[in-house]
């Protein structure tokens, strides 16, 4: 009896494993980032090319969402409508890091777009989204008070990653001063 | 005299051949001829976490080539084979590298193919001695004397020259 019920037992187990499986996406990869100081860098504001943006300075002090985009990412695009209501609400600061684009295209895109960024780094060879490990935008990161990266999400930032993923945490992390 | 200059052809086309496929993407330059083979064996030891399943060194991906020339500079620069791997790694996981760390977290991955090869032995083994069970019992069943006797009477009814044998023959 145990004998003829060994392969069935086998394949619901199979059957799990791939049931799980297929719930996964495989190309969102854990970040090695997570709770370590997010990488330094110094590069120039996006707006103001004399003025330098300094991560290890600039993004500290608050608990921050660091938002990875450029004019040529239609991701980037849909998420944006998510992002200017987050800014609207004021309670975080949204730091952007323009990844591999052009001045004037990304200006533009926040002309006619909205800007909801309190700071845009301009990485037009991507060597800060190389540190940050950028490999698809858009990515968001949520940083803490001490600049320690804490949360990781690539690709758009739907109502349901909003509030199942992101809100949270940042609730989280600005209630634990 | 013509063979030998044939090989050498030969052999020296391979060398063509070898290094045409391994530019086909990158052209790079470097001051020693084992810096350009540590970066050709780098490139297709780390994976591209964009287009996965692909090393950094087959796919066309931007940030492919992005981590190519990092791979290139960090070389020229002598940082040793360790610290690229180390520094992709604490950029973009584990996942870079093709070939899995031994840890804790990864026993099981690299026990498994060997327990399976095992367990997959073992039951050949149980079905072979099996087998070799069964035909040695049959061989000595057949030894048995009547069984022996009753062969021979049924070798002897037949007759030479009988219908079964002359279709046999034929």
């Amino acid at each position: 009896m145990l004998k003829r019920l060994l392969p069935l037992f086998l394949f619901v187990i199979l059957v799990i494993f791939l049931y799980v499986g297929l719930g996964r996406n495989p190309r969102e990869l854990p970040s090695p980032l997570i709770d370590k100081p997010a990488p330094g860098f110094v590069l120039q504001d996006l707006f103001n090319p004399d003025l330098f943006i300094d991560a290890s300075v600039d993004f500290k002090g608050k608990v921050a969402l660091v938002n990875v985009w450029a004019s040529w990412c239609v991701t980037c695009r849909r998420e944006h409508p998510a992002l200017m209501r987050l800014s609207k609400e004021g309670k975080t600061p949204i730091y952007g890091i323009n990844y591999k684009d052009t001045r004037q295209e990304a200006k533009q895109y926040l002309a006619a777009l909205g800007n909801p960024f309190a700071k845009v780094v301009f990485d037009p060879a991507g060597t800060a989204g190389l540190d940050w490990g950028v490999y698809a935008t858009p990515e968001t990161f949520i940083i803490d008070k001490e600049g320690i990266i804490r949360l990781k999400h690539v690709g758009n930032l739907t109502d349901e990653v909003l509030n199942s993923k992101v809100l949270p945490k940042l609730v989280e992390l600005q209630n634990k001063s | 005299m013509i063979t030998s200059r044939l090989l050498v052809l030969l052999f020296s086309l391979t060398l063509l051949t070898g290094v045409g496929t391994a530019s086909t993407i990158t052209v790079q330059s470097f001051d020693t001829e084992i810096q350009q083979t540590r970066y050709n064996r780098l490139i297709y030891d780390l994976r591209c976490p964009v287009c996965q399943g692909q090393s950094i060194g087959e796919s066309n991906a931007g940030l492919a080539k992005d981590l190519r020339d990092r791979v290139r500079s960090m070389i020229l620069a002598g940082q040793s084979d360790d610290q690229i791997a180390a520094y992709m790694v604490s950029r973009y996981g584990e996942f870079v590298l093709y070939e899995p760390p031994v840890r804790p977290a990864t026993y099981l991955l690299w026990v498994i193919p060997f327990l399976v090869a095992l367990i997959g032995f073992g039951f050949t083994v149980i079905a072979i001695k099996k087998r070799g069970r069964r035909s040695l019992n049959n061989l000595q069943a057949a030894s048995r004397a009547d069984e022996t006797k009753r062969a021979d009477e049924l070798l002897s009814s037949i007759k030479p020259n009988s219908p079964i044998d002359e279709r046999d023959i034929t």
